[in-house]
């Protein structure tokens, strides 16, 4: 590690560190495919939804998936396991480095670039999303949680279905 | 529940719907109770309700329609998520749908949220939206490999006459290739 990393990484707060870890055990919980640990990154009241950024830059406010509390959440994961039927898949995420846009008492505003490739039961792989996570991120119990997490893709394109959360 | 569909003067275009509270079904989703209860004996059911707040846009008690209008203009009202859709083909075996959702200028702040929440009903990732496109890829994948054969399923007959009362036909599915075989001469 060179010297300007050393110093960049001890110039991240305690705060900073458990918030990028909570960015990363997110990305891996869906990638292992660990759907119903989903919720749990969440605050009871926090907002997870999807848009992209034709409706974003547009100020316009429909989400391609919106849950605005825990309860939806587990719903969709319900949905996802047990009522929608759709050919089985499996996501790996790709993210950048996180970088911190706001510091307030109550929570940390957090934007990270990701992609991700879904690959099908037979093998066919493509590049199925591209954009960007806009997260709150608050400390509740001794955890850091997502307050609300935005996903907003920069295509407004999706191929056939997005069942799992990006 | 009650419902139906109605077909254009050829068949070409069609309204397909149902209404609600003719069969109790909101009145069990308004009780927190009784889905718990749902929870229990089925294994799964909604834990947050807010999404099952519907109320009647119209007052025609229509909660769900799809008007077709030929050949690629969809009208749609599910509960409260009003859209209009177009399918757009990109070539032999690919076509693309957009959705537009919108509300009224008056909704207040209740309806417009009730409106965006209930979207997830629709869309890419849509409760109930999200098997559609796939289905279509799946009977592609199918018949990828047998294009000299044939199969018909004769759901509510070969004409495209509607069945009073019911949705179960592929009715206005044959009304939409009666129009597209006129036009292309086939």
């Amino acid at each position: 590690m060179s010297e300007s990393d050393l110093m960049y990484r001890s110039a991240l707060s305690d705060r900073e560190v458990q918030a990028r870890r909570l960015i990363a055990d997110y990305a891996d919980t869906i990638d292992d495919g660990m759907l119903s640990d989903w919720p749990k990154y969440f605050t009871h009241d926090g907002i997870y939804r999807i848009t992209t950024r034709q409706n974003e830059a547009a100020k316009m406010p429909l989400s391609i998936m919106l849950c605005d509390n825990q309860a939806m959440l587990y719903d969709r994961v319900e949905a996802i396991e047990h009522a929608n039927i759709f050919e089985p898949h499996v996501y790996r995420h790709i993210l950048s480095d996180s970088r911190t846009v706001e510091v307030t008492d109550d929570y940390l505003g957090v934007a990270t670039s990701f992609s991700c490739v879904r690959t099908m039961l037979d093998g066919r792989m493509t590049l199925f999303a591209a954009g960007r996570y806009v997260d709150r991120i608050v400390l509740e119990e001794g955890q850091c949680r997502f307050r609300s997490r935005t996903v907003i893709l920069d295509s407004s394109r999706i191929d056939t279905l997005i069942a799992i959360p990006l | 529940m009650e419902g139906g569909i109605t077909m254009g003067s050829r068949g070409w275009s069609h309204i397909s719907y149902s209404k609600m509270s003719t069969d109790g079904g909101d009145e069990v989703y308004a009780s927190g109770d009784l889905r718990s209860a749902e929870i229990t004996a089925y294994g799964f059911g909604l834990r947050d309700k807010s999404m099952t707040d519907v109320w009647d846009d119209f007052g025609d008690r229509i909660s769900m329609t799809i008007q077709t209008i030929f050949p690629n203009f969809v009208l749609q009202q599910l509960r409260n998520c009003l859209a209009v859709r177009t399918v757009v083909p990109k070539g032999t075996h690919e076509s693309e749908l957009r959705w537009i959702a919108f509300g009224y200028e008056d909704d207040d702040e209740r309806k417009l949220n009730g409106r965006l929440k209930q979207s997830n009903m629709m869309g890419p990732a849509g409760l109930i939206a999200m098997e559609d496109g796939m289905i279509g890829g799946l009977v592609q994948q199918g018949i990828a490999g047998s294009l000299d054969k044939a199969a018909v399923i004769e759901m509510g007959g070969h004409g495209i006459e509607p069945i009073p009362g019911s949705r179960v036909s592929e009715g206005s599915v044959r009304g939409f290739w009666t129009g597209y075989r006129a036009l292309m001469g086939f």
